[in-house]
C-alpha cells in the first residue's frame, strides 16, 4: 500500500498564466502511475506548458503537485526526462558528441558502445559522426529520442514527451512503442503530448484539456 | 542511481571546448579587430614618438577590451536558443557550479591566448618590456574578471531581442573598478611606485566577482528559462 501512494502523480487545483494569458484555472488531474498518459488537446490548450510545469521549469501559480509521494526538487530532476518538441541538439557537435555529453551531464556512464547501440537500434548509427546541423528533422528527432534507450533511462520514475512522433518514420515509431511498453513493463510512468488518433498501447489513460 | 560528477565535469568542458574549437572565427575575429586598432591608432595620432609613448599602453588596453566585449555577451545565447541550458538545469550539478565552469573553460580557452598578442603589439608600439611584463599579468587576472562581468550580462539580456545594444552598456560600468586597478599598477611601475596593493585590488575585485557573478547568473538564466 506504501509503495503504491509512494507512485503517484496528482495535480490540485492548478492555476497557470504565461504572460497575460490564463493557460489553466483548477486544474485538476490524477495520473495512471506507472503507465502510459496521453494529453491531447487542440494547438494552444497548453499541452507543453503542462509538461513543462511537471518538470518545475514553470512555476505554477496556485494549487499543488504531487510528483511521487512528494519528491524534493533535485530528486525529481533527476528522475525523469523531458524531451521537448524542438530538438536539444547543439548545431555546432555530432549526434555522438551530443548523446555522449548528455549522458556525462546527467551524471551517467558514457561510452561509445552504449551511444552506438542505441542510435543503431534507431537506424541511425551511420549519422553518428555527422554535424546535427547537417542532419534532417527526423534524423534529429531519432537522436533526441534515443536519449531514452540507455539503460540509465529505463531506471527513471517519468518520461515527459512532448509530441514524439513529429517528424518519425514507421520504423522510428514502431521502436518508440517498443521502448516505451518497455518502461511501462519496468514501472514507468510516461506523459506524452500528442495528436494522433490511433493509439497502439495496451493500457493507457487519455487526459483531454 | 549512482551519480558520476567526475563524468559532469568531463562533458561539460569537453562540451565547452569543442564548440569553441568550432567556431574558431570568433577568435579570429577577436584578434583581427585587435590589430585593425593597433594599426589605425598609431596613423591617427601622428608620427611623434612622444605622443605614441604616452597613450601606447592605452591603446594595447583598448584593443583588447573592445575586442572581447563582443565575444562577452554571446557565453549563453547559442546554449539558450539550441536547448542546451535547459540540459544543465536539469544537471545533477549545481547550475552557479556549472556557470563558474563555463566562464573558467571561456576564459582559458578563448581570452588567455590573446595574452600571447601583448608580447606582439608592445613591442609594435615600442612600450617597455617591464610594462609588457606586468601588463600580461593584469591582464591574465583583470580578463577573468571581464568574463565574470560578461557572465553575469549575458545571463541578465538572455529573454531580451536586442541583447546586443544592452550588454557593453551594462558591462562598462560594471568594468570600471578593474580598469582603475590594472592601470594603478602599470602607473606604479611607470613611477617607480610598488605595484602591489594596486595588484593585490585587482585580485579582491575578481575574486568578489568570482562569488557573486555565479549567483547572479544562474538566478537570470532560471528566470529566462522559466519565462
Amino acid at each position: 500500500m506504501t509503495s503504491r501512494l509512494k507512485d503517484n502523480m496528482i495535480l490540485k487545483n492548478i492555476s497557470l498564466t504565461r504572460g497575460l494569458k490564463t493557460i489553466f484555472s483548477s486544474l485538476n488531474i490524477e495520473f495512471l502511475c506507472p503507465g502510459l498518459n496521453i494529453i491531447k488537446g487542440e494547438n494552444g490548450s497548453g499541452k507543453t506548458s503542462l509538461l513543462m510545469m511537471i518538470s518545475t521549469l514553470l512555476q505554477e501559480d496556485r494549487g499543488t503537485i504531487i510528483r511521487f509521494g512528494k519528491l524534493k526538487k533535485n530528486d525529481w530532476l533527476n528522475e525523469h526526462i523531458l524531451i521537448k518538441q524542438n530538438s536539444s541538439l547543439s548545431d555546432e557537435l555530432t549526434i555522438e558528441e551530443n548523446l555522449k555529453i548528455w549522458c556525462g551531464l546527467k551524471g551517467w556512464n558514457f561510452n561509445t558502445d552504449k551511444i552506438e547501440k542505441s542510435l543503431k537500434n534507431f537506424g541511425i548509427l551511420k549519422y553518428k559522426n555527422f554535424l546535427v546541423s547537417e542532419c534532417s528533422s527526423g534524423v534529429k528527432k531519432k537522436a533526441e529520442l534515443s536519449k531514452l534507450n540507455f539503460d540509465e533511462s529505463f531506471k527513471l520514475k517519468c518520461w515527459l514527451l512532448d509530441e514524439p512522433l513529429n517528424h518519425l518514420d514507421e520504423n522510428g515509431k514502431l521502436f518508440l512503442k517498443k521502448i516505451m511498453d518497455k518502461f511501462i513493463n519496468m514501472n514507468g510512468t510516461i506523459l506524452q503530448t500528442s495528436h494522433e488518433k490511433k493509439i497502439n498501447h495496451k493500457n493507457f489513460k487519455i487526459i483531454k484539456l | 542511481m549512482k551519480i558520476n560528477f567526475k563524468n559532469i565535469l568531463i562533458a561539460l568542458i569537453e562540451k565547452e571546448f569543442k564548440s569553441y574549437l568550432r567556431s574558431i572565427n570568433n577568435f579570429m575575429n577577436m584578434i583581427v579587430f585587435m590589430i585593425a586598432i593597433i594599426i589605425l591608432f598609431p596613423l591617427t595620432v601622428g608620427p611623434s614618438e612622444e605622443k605614441l609613448t604616452l597613450v601606447s599602453n592605452a591603446i594595447v588596453w583598448i584593443a583588447l577590451i573592445v575586442s572581447i566585449i563582443p565575444t562577452l555577451d554571446k557565453i549563453y545565447i547559442s546554449d539558450f536558443k539550441n536547448g542546451w541550458l535547459e540540459q544543465y538545469y536539469y544537471s545533477p550539478l549545481l547550475l552557479e557550479i556549472i556557470i563558474l565552469i563555463k566562464c573558467f573553460v571561456f576564459w582559458f580557452f578563448l581570452i588567455i591566448p590573446l595574452t600571447i598578442f601583448i608580447p606582439i603589439f608592445s613591442i609594435l608600439l615600442n612600450i617597455p618590456f617591464l610594462i609588457i611584463f606586468w601588463n600580461i599579468i593584469i591582464f591574465a587576472i583583470g580578463s577573468l574578471g571581464f568574463c565574470l562581468i560578461g557572465s553575469i550580462c549575458s545571463s541578465l539580456t538572455l529573454g531580451t531581442k536586442s541583447n546586443n545594444l544592452i550588454s557593453p552598456l551594462l558591462i562598462l560600468p560594471l568594468a570600471i573598478p578593474i580598469f582603475i586597478f590594472g592601470n594603478g599598477v602599470v602607473e606604479a611601475v611607470k613611477s617607480n611606485y610598488d605595484p602591489l596593493p594596486n595588484l593585490y585590488l585587482l585580485i579582491t575585485v575578481c575574486l568578489i566577482l568570482l562569488i557573486i557573478s555565479p549567483l547572479i547568473s544562474a538566478y537570470s538564466i532560471k528566470i529566462a528559462l522559466t519565462k
